[in-house]
């Protein structure tokens, strides 16, 4: 119990120094840290990656939102759902544009945990849902 | 066809079509029916959560990274990864007269065949229990129809009476007993047209049992014409431990509906040992610590909070009541076991049965040194009040001198008076299952012992000769006792007729 505490606290402290001044996760960082761990590798080298791995995963959305839509957004777009949502939420966001046919048309947005949907992939299941 | 459509048509377009915002995580383990979700950051506790393939959970456990949650169906369409999505719902379960004569699972989903339930309110498994204001205190008697619990454990509406005792000594049948009684009474009740007459209707739950006692129980109850009162909640020793675990607490919600509609209703949970066996489990896969017998800490509260909601309440809240019958399996006549000890404490008396008793062919097997009922006579109608006084007291006097007596070769008379009443009584009060007798006829058979009738029959024809006394009541001389069903009362002159039609059956049966 105590190494999983410390390994968490450790991996906490790799993720803060991935991070850039504006809170953002930065890809040579991690992979700068990555490659220290390798040349020199800690006793707990596989349960601390796992750590960084999800503390890292869990951070992620907390300054990344997702959207999710049927055909490819142009940057117009991106950039209006970015400045709402950092309106709203008071962080500073970046989108993750992907596509996703199911949808059939709206759109799917995940900011941290919440997802906010409009599509018609939503109101058929909720259809569903009411019919059975 | 043109209906349906239409139905169809209007289902959507009562469709919402509004963006939804929902609060998403991610199964990251998923073992033994409980998943951990990393992510819903908004879910409350006992939440519950919703899993694809309309698998639902319930959130017990909120850590810091991650939500523990009790998977209430099939886990094997679930795998890691898999997204999970808060409901903002706590559990509720259907309640209402449609859930009468029916038998539900854990989440008060049918499962006997009989179509959907007809009910419309849903009523939430956890609840807070009635405060003090609301309550009032127990004074109306429930009858059990067996005479050595109505007599000396009389229990009240309201009341929280726990059955206890080791495996095979009748526990079950009791709690069906008083089941069994309360339809014969809402009958008998029904029937006279009387405006003031308040049926009780039943729940049983079957938390940890074989799927066969279950389907015993149900047939039993089908065939004695009580199943029309009576909801069954199971959730077998099949089901998983989440089902287990949340089957008491959903007859609860199902009792409290009858309860604040101004009804009284009478709640059985066979059993709470399993109960707790069950959140042993499911509290131990969810790692939290674990304290005495491996139980977690709030095994206490796991029953306190379940039990408390059990109340009579006063006329201002609708007059109604619950009724509760908790059963614990001792092992080897331990009473003062862990959870015994808990639900002990926490119920207002105990029913003890006894396996020497069983076994010796007294059945039921009710200890009279070890069970007591807490509200005590407040909770009989007078005329029997009348007769049962002392009966307690003669039956514990002779069981202690009876212990006595194995080693002494001469005795008083007076100490062979009472050993002779003694074993009369204990003959009088051995019944058979699933056999309870109307109030007025036990009192009518109180009075002829405690008047003597019976000590020129020999003890081994007792039984044959209050079976025999019964029958003849119930049949021929029905006056006095229909006028202590009316008024409950034993006035001068009903006992002039009581004794007269004593008197006639004793010619008959000599």
């Amino acid at each position: 119990m105590a190494t999983t505490t410390k390994t968490k606290k450790i991996a906490k402290k790799l993720l803060a120094l991935s991070l850039d001044e504006e809170g953002r996760v930065e890809e040579t960082k991690v992979r700068s840290i990555l490659e220290s761990l390798r040349n020199d590798p800690p006793s707990n080298y596989r349960s601390l990656l796992q750590e960084y791995q999800s503390e890292t995963r869990r951070y992620l959305p907390t300054v990344q939102c997702g959207l999710e839509v049927p055909q490819g957004v142009d940057d117009q777009v991106n950039q209006t759902i970015s400045g709402k949502v950092n309106a709203s939420q008071g962080n500073n966001f970046s989108i993750d544009s992907s596509q996703n046919p199911r949808l059939i048309a709206g759109y799917k947005l995940r900011v941290g945990d919440d997802v906010y949907e409009d599509s018609i992939d939503q109101r058929l299941e909720n259809l569903r849902k009411s019919l059975s | 066809m043109s209906s349906i459509t239409e139905l169809i048509r209007k289902e959507i377009e009562s469709l919402s079509t509004d963006p939804t915002k929902t609060n998403v995580g991610t199964i990251t383990a998923l073992a033994d029916g409980v998943a951990k979700v990393e992510g819903l950051s908004k879910v409350m506790f006992n939440e519950m959560v919703e899993f694809p393939n309309d698998v639902l959970g319930i959130a017990l456990n909120l850590e810091e990274d991650t939500v523990g949650c009790v998977i209430l169906g099939d886990t094997s369409a679930l795998k890691e990864g898999d997204e999970a999505k808060t409901t903002g719902k706590l559990l509720s379960v259907p309640v209402g007269m449609g859930l009468l004569g029916r038998v539900v699972d854990a989440v008060g989903r049918p499962i006997d065949g009989k179509g959907q339930i007809n009910s419309d309110q849903e009523y939430p498994v956890e609840r807070i229990a009635p405060g003090i204001i609301p309550r009032k205190s127990v004074d109306q008697p429930l009858q059990t129809g067996i005479m050595a619990v109505d007599s000396m454990i009389p229990i009240g509406r309201g009341q929280r009476e726990l059955i206890i005792g080791d495996r095979s000594t009748g526990k079950t049948t009791i709690a069906i007993d008083t089941i069994i009684n309360q339809a014969k009474i809402n009958k008998q009740g029904e029937e006279s047209g009387d405006p003031d007459f308040r049926p009780v209707y039943c729940i049983y739950v079957a938390v940890g049992q074989k799927n066969s006692n279950v389907a015993r129980t149900i047939k039993v109850l089908e065939e004695t014409g009580a199943i029309d009162y009576v909801t069954i909640v199971s959730a077998p020793a099949a089901d998983n431990p989440a089902n287990q675990y949340l089957a008491p607490y959903s007859g609860c919600a199902i009792g409290e509906w009858f309860m604040e509609n101004g009804k009284d209703a009478l709640i059985v949970y066979d059993d709470l040992s399993k109960h707790a066996v069950a959140y042993r489990q499911i509290s131990l896969i969810l790692k939290r610590p674990s304290g005495r017998e491996a139980y977690p800490g709030d095994v206490f509260y796991l029953h306190s909070r379940l039990l408390e909601r059990s109340a009579r309440l006063n006329e201002d809240n609708g007059n109604g009541s619950l009724t509760a019958l908790p059963i614990i399996e001792t092992q080897m006549g331990d009473v003062a076991g862990y959870i015994p000890t808990n639900v002990i404490s926490i119920t207002d008396g105990q029913i003890f049965l006894e396996t020497d008793l069983f076994n010796k062919g007294i059945r039921p097997a009710v200890s009279v040194g070890l069970s007591v009922s807490r509200v005590g006579s407040a909770a009989q109608i007078k005329a029997y009040k009348k007769v049962a006084g002392k009966v307690k007291l003669e039956l514990a006097q002779f069981r202690e001198l009876a212990a006595f007596s194995q080693f002494e070769s001469d005795l008083d008379s007076a100490t062979k008076a009472r050993l002779d009443r003694g074993a009369r009584i204990v003959e009088m009060f051995k019944q058979a299952a699933y056999n309870p007798v109307p109030v007025e006829v036990q009192t009518a058979v109180m009075w002829a012992m405690q008047n003597d009738f019976f000590d020129t029959i020999p003890v081994a024809q007792i039984a044959e000769a209050v079976n025999s006394l019964k029958e003849y009541l119930s049949t021929q001389g029905t006056e006095p006792c229909a006028e202590i069903y009316k008024s409950g009362k034993l006035e001068e002159d009903t006992e002039q007729k009581l004794k007269s039609a004593i008197e006639d059956w004793k010619r008959t049966f000599a």
